[in-house]
């Protein structure tokens, strides 16, 4: 046995006879051998060290358990149709006003005639207009619900336009 | 939770030999098992085992070689041993071991790694690194004997 073959059968811990008599025979093996052992001690004390991650806001350790995730996943999602089924309902219900069809009254004016010699050129006084407040346009009513879930990615956003 | 997070950590300190890089993959191996969450089945060990080694090996071909590992974060890792004689001796051998960890090939450390420091039966390893339970035994005894050369020529 040559010491290559002695060093690969120790380091793959096949021991034999011959790897035995070879070690009697050779004192860098068996150097070869202690080295070996006192490695093994070392990755035994690699392994037993503790570890532990740096928490930042990337990372959720509390990683909830697959059963928890889809019970909470059908818990949003039923909340989510009674939402749903609540806004619907509302918006067909009769007490709704509802905007009727009636023609605006029509405002009669009746037209003069002034005198023409009461007319006389005057300069019309400069009148400034005060700013007037800007008008707020009709739009319609959103209501928006914004639903957080357990996984940071994933917030799940109702838009109802009333 | 804790016992998942120092397999990951501890895996990808020994695979990539620097905590700041440990920790980056860790990170993104969590992000990883909180996005597949609900396709592993069972014990999660062997996934993350899996995962942790294929990210660090994408770290470590990413990163560059130049920079040597972090000698004082290596020694970071040491326990007090009974004498000082044997504290510095094991403290030297386990800075060296985790220097020659980082010249070992991507299969040869990942075996080494999950074979002698993790603890893992070698069919356990085979598994994890997808290939035949003989070449796991024959990767852990050629870098087992390029370790011991590597600790040795330095001491």
């Amino acid at each position: 046995m040559t010491c290559q073959e002695c060093e690969l059968a120790l380091a793959g811990e096949e021991l034999s006879q011959s790897v035995d008599r070879h070690l009697a025979e050779c004192l860098q093996c068996r150097e070869f051998a202690r080295d070996l052992q006192e490695n093994f001690e070392v990755f035994a004390e690699f392994g037993r060290e503790a570890f532990g991650i740096e928490k930042t806001p990337a990372v959720s350790i509390g990683v909830p358990r697959p059963e928890a995730v889809r019970w909470q996943w059908a818990a949003a999602a039923a909340v989510a149709a009674m939402l749903a089924l609540a806004l619907g309902l509302r918006t067909l219900s009769p007490h709704t006003p509802i905007a009727q069809n009636v023609p605006a009254p029509v405002t009669q004016i009746a037209a003069v005639e002034a005198p023409s010699s009461q007319i006389r050129p005057v300069a019309a006084p400069v009148k400034r207009r005060a700013p007037r407040p800007p008008q707020k346009r009709a739009e319609p009513k959103i209501l928006q619900i914004k639903m957080l879930t357990d996984d940071p990615d994933v917030v799940i956003y109702w838009q109802i336009e009333n | 939770m804790a016992e998942h997070e120092r397999l990951v950590v501890s895996t990808a300190y020994r695979l990539l030999g620097r905590m700041e890089d440990a920790q980056d993959a860790a990170q993104e191996v969590f992000l990883r098992l909180l996005k597949n969450m609900e396709r592993i089945e069972g014990d999660p060990k062997p996934w993350l085992y899996r995962v942790t080694v294929n990210i660090c090996n994408d770290h470590y071909r990413r990163r560059s070689f130049s920079a040597p590992p972090n000698e004082q974060r290596l020694l970071e890792a040491a326990d007090p041993a009974p004498t000082a004689e044997r504290m510095i001796a094991m403290d030297d051998r386990k800075r060296l071991l985790m220097e020659g960890l980082q010249t070992l090939p991507e299969r040869e450390r990942a075996a080494v790694v999950l074979r002698d420091i993790e603890g893992l039966s070698t069919r356990q390893v085979a598994e994890i690194l997808g290939v035949e339970e003989a070449t796991v035994r024959s990767q852990i005894s050629v870098a087992r004997v390029k370790l011991a050369k590597y600790v040795r020529n330095r001491q």
